[in-house]
């Protein structure tokens, strides 16, 4: 016989699992550390990735008055001031990363929990099935 | 108001049960139109421009990911810009590229918004955008606005300055010149870019607090911040003949958006789901349909009437 809360616990995590477990496997596999870290570390490189296209298309623009007005006897003032940029750009990017990816993370879990929780809940469900069908061994 | 709710209660039912055609005909509607927008505009390359391209491009967009939709638009975009000239293509194609690495890989959710701010933008109501994303998205939604209004007006000083673009005698430090200034020296960019994503922010910030009325005074609250703020700033700018079309914008949208509070207030929208599993004993194909609340028609009042008449 069919039974009605099974059904509707599956029909449940069948849902989710079509529309966001692939979203939250992540977060079941990794520790929240390790799980930002990752998308910190992602972030480094397409941040100074995205820098060094913008700056160099802003450099190439104003090349040529660049190079008029270039003091080269201040060369490592020059690089200070880019790095210096660079440093303050890639801070608010990797902050922005750091604030996504936690709050993704703390939503993510919570949603696996609940998952969790239906996964349990079937579990019992099929145990107290499973008790009920077997024999009861009586004596002969 | 009782008609209004049982309008609201119908609607979460016809998108309960019909969801998984409205969701494909939405999309394909917003696709279409966003190619055609781009045909007007852009519309270089013949090939990529034409009808029957767009209609095919508009179909595929309607089945695939919202992102990937993004992604095409961006590639019929660049296709365009390489028919006008090649330095045009390889400057906006970097600029995308930027878009692509600081924004697009974080919010997956919202990136749907950029287009539909392009889409705003060029009907003159992107207020009504701004402020329904900060309804119904979360802070990632500000940013999407602002790629938006971006590429907007990006793809605007394209079209307009198309023929010194193209032209022979412009060389690559030319056209990228030409280009960069637009972004740089556009100031009715940069104003409604600030103010727009001022208006999610403030949208979104307000309609989360606790205070009563959240979702009304979030609206309000947005809608006054960004007229007054746009209405100085064109006037100081002297874009006064610019004005009508921001009145006639807000009056739209504040409409649109009062709208989109009705229907998404409290409102969750599930659509009916298909999903087939099994277990040890059977194969089991579930359709699943939302429940809906009992429209007012269909409730029965009893009245009771004091009898003067104690049993």
């Amino acid at each position: 016989m069919i039974n009605e809360q099974h059904v509707k616990l599956m029909t449940k995590m069948e849902i989710f699992e079509d529309k966001e477990m692939q979203e939250c496997l992540p977060m079941a596999e990794y520790y929240r550390s390790d799980y930002v870290s990752k998308h910190i570390i992602i972030s480094v490189f397409t941040g100074t990735f995205a820098f060094l296209l913008l700056s160099g298309l802003l450099l190439t623009d104003g090349l040529e008055d660049l190079l008029y007005s270039l003091d080269f006897s201040n060369l490592r003032g020059i690089i200070g001031v880019y790095l210096l940029w660079y440093l303050l750009f890639m801070g608010i990017y990797l902050l922005v990363t750091f604030v996504v990816y936690h709050t993704r993370y703390t939503a993510g879990r919570k949603k696996l929990r609940k998952m969790y929780q239906r996964l349990s809940l079937l579990e019992k469900i099929y145990e107290k099935e499973e008790q009920q069908t077997r024999p009861t061994g009586g004596n002969a | 108001m009782t008609t209004l709710l049982e309008w609201k209660e119908k609607a979460k039912q016809i998108y309960g049960e019909y969801g998984r055609v409205i969701e494909p005909c939405a999309k394909f509607f917003v696709a279409f139109l966003t190619l055609l927008v781009i045909r007007v505009e852009l519309g270089y390359m013949s090939s990529i421009s034409s009808i029957p391209v767009t209609l095919v491009l508009a179909l595929l967009c309607a089945f695939l990911p919202q992102n990937v939709t993004l992604y095409i638009l961006g590639i019929v975009v660049l296709g365009d810009l390489y028919a006008l000239s090649t330095e045009v293509f390889a400057v906006s194609a970097l600029l995308f590229l930027v878009i692509i690495l600081l924004y697009l890989r974080f919010a997956p959710k919202t990136t749907y918004l950029t287009l539909l701010t392009v889409l705003g933008s060029v009907l003159h109501v992107p207020y009504l955008v701004a402020g329904g994303a900060g309804l119904l998205y979360g802070p990632g939604a500000v940013v999407s606005v602002g790629c938006g209004i971006f590429i907007r007006y990006y793809v605007r000083g394209i079209s307009e300055n198309d023929a010194a673009l193209a032209s022979a005698d412009s060389s690559a430090t030319t056209v990228l010149s030409t280009l960069l200034s637009q972004i740089t020296g556009n100031r009715e960019m940069i104003l409604m870019l600030l103010v727009l994503m001022l208006m999610t922010l403030l949208v979104y910030l307000i309609r989360r607090s606790s205070m009563d009325h959240s979702w009304s005074v979030a609206i309000l609250t947005g809608f006054l911040v960004e007229f007054i703020i746009l209405f100085a700033g064109l006037l100081i700018m002297g874009y006064a003949t610019k004005l009508i079309w921001l009145v006639i914008g807000n009056v739209i949208s504040f409409a649109g958006v009062n709208i989109i509070q009705f229907l998404f207030f409290n409102v969750d929208y599930k659509r009916t789901e298909t999903v087939q599993f099994e277990d040890d004993d059977y194969y089991y194909y579930v359709k699943a349909v939302p429940k809906i609340k009992v429209s007012s028609q269909e409730k029965k009042v009893k009245k009771f009437k004091a009898s003067g008449r104690r049993e």
